[in-house]
């Protein structure tokens, strides 16, 4: 078999997107550990006993898993006795395992002894667990942000007469997301537009909603990453109105091609902003839907406003991004 | 005026063997060949007449002898069989799970 020298060996199963983008990232800031998706949630497949014998070949010091699956308890089960040690990253912050019904999950995982080091990407829950429980540390969300300079956004260039909004979620994270808000938002536009999806339309309760409040979508369903960015390279202007958020990497995304972004306070990636991006993207109250109405039109009639913030946010997430990626890789050797 | 264009024929060498990539982990688990590449984040599944040409790539054998092989396996004629492995092959070759074997 081949080798890789990755000390730190991380899995996510496919259905968290967020969380394996967080792996994925920082396979490539950090340099340090070695990401795989489990396309597979048959515990007794080929692929499960495919990485068993890997970690048993490649013997990595530790074994980080991404969010929480089943699928785990076999790798527990068939590596016991290896002298790899395990762990877990959890994304969602304390408000997204309440509105997400994750806390039957997370009450098991911090109690586990098993897992040996659980990492937060929420810092507050990472700082407020560690001052009861061992081996809690605060893992940051890194970004892989274009080199300074190397390609000039070319937002708000096309020549088009249709605005395109983007409302990207998956379905698990529909709870959180806002969507009738921004769906009722949406609606009361006196602009030519079309709503960009990625599968809400295939939820028979959202579709009904859209179809009565006669919305203008384009649903793309899943996609891969490849098509996402082309996707996303078309948009104008994304919402990300969310009640919960860990960090948010559809905004992120958004940011990095010099995309506004309208969302809320609860969306980690958008704080630390200056105040003309808060007042221009953030929304006070994510359940009034005219305030979100108010923001998309104030940026849709004004182009040289969103170039002007798309350029700012990619400014400022550059400066955050660098003291994430040396915050991850200080935790990372610690637990190495 | 009329344009000649001029055309180059990749030539094809039925004698090349190859080799797997020794960055390359794979596994026979349960009738399927699962390949991981280094920079991959998923497996690779190779089965059916893949998972016969990728096993006779391991066993070293040249593009000639694995379409004859290939041919007589799945009973099909030998232009077609080597058509497939030329495929598979300069698929594998792309994707630098296999690299041509060094002459001596």
């Amino acid at each position: 078999m081949g080798k890789y020298d990755n000390r730190i060996i991380t899995f996510c199963v496919r259905g968290f997107p967020g969380t394996n983008r967080s792996l994925m990232n920082l396979e490539k800031t950090t340099g340090l550990s070695k990401h795989f998706i489990l396309t597979s949630l048959n515990q007794y497949g080929p692929e499960i006993k495919f990485f068993i014998n890997y970690i048993k070949t490649v013997k990595p010091k530790l074994v980080v898993f991404g969010a929480w699956s089943a699928i785990y308890e076999v790798l527990f089960k068939k590596l016991k006795g290896e002298k790899t040690q395990f762990g877990i990253y959890w994304t969602s912050s304390p408000g997204q395992v309440d509105i997400s019904e994750e806390i039957d999950i997370l009450s098991f995982l911090i109690k586990d002894p098993r897992i040996q080091h659980k990492l937060f990407a929420n810092r507050e829950l990472a700082l407020s667990l560690s001052r009861h429980i061992k081996n809690v540390h605060y893992l940051p969300d890194t970004l892989i942000l274009p080199l300074s300079g190397s390609k000039k956004s070319n937002y708000g260039s096309r020549q088009k007469g249709v605005v395109i909004i983007s409302l990207f979620c998956s379905p698990f994270e529909y709870k959180r997301k806002n969507i009738l808000n921004c769906l009722l938002a949406v609606s009361m536009l006196d602009i030519n537009y079309v709503l960009y999806l990625n599968g809400l339309s295939k939820n028979i309760h959202y579709k009904n909603v859209l179809e009565s409040l006669n919305i203008r979508y384009k649903d793309f369903g899943w996609m891969s990453y490849e098509k996402y960015q082309n996707i996303l390279d078309k948009v104008d202007l994304g919402l990300q109105v969310s009640f919960a958020e860990t960090f948010n990497h559809v905004v992120a995304e958004h940011i990095i091609r010099g995309i506004p972004v309208i969302t809320s306070r609860m969306v980690p990636v958008m704080q630390n902003k200056s105040k003309q991006i808060k007042d221009k993207l953030i929304v006070d109250n994510p359940d009034n839907y005219l305030e979100i109405k108010g923001k998309i039109e104030h940026l849709i009639r004004n182009l040289h406003l969103r170039r002007k913030l798309g350029t700012m946010m990619l400014n400022q997430i550059r400066k955050e991004n660098d003291n994430r990626i040396k915050s991850a890789i200080d935790v990372m050797y610690k637990i190495m | 005026m009329s344009i000649v264009k001029r055309c180059t024929i990749p030539k094809i060498d039925f004698d090349q063997l190859y080799v797997v990539n020794e960055e390359i982990s794979y596994r026979e688990i349960e009738g399927q060949i699962l390949l991981l590449r280094p920079d991959d984040h998923f497996l690779y599944t190779v089965n059916g007449s893949g998972k016969f040409i990728w096993l006779e790539i391991v066993k070293r054998k040249p593009i000639s002898t694995i379409a004859k092989n290939l041919a007589k396996k799945f009973n099909v004629s030998e232009e077609k069989a080597a058509k497939d492995v030329l495929k598979f092959v300069s698929e594998l070759e792309k994707k630098e799970i296999i690299v041509k074997a060094k002459r001596r």
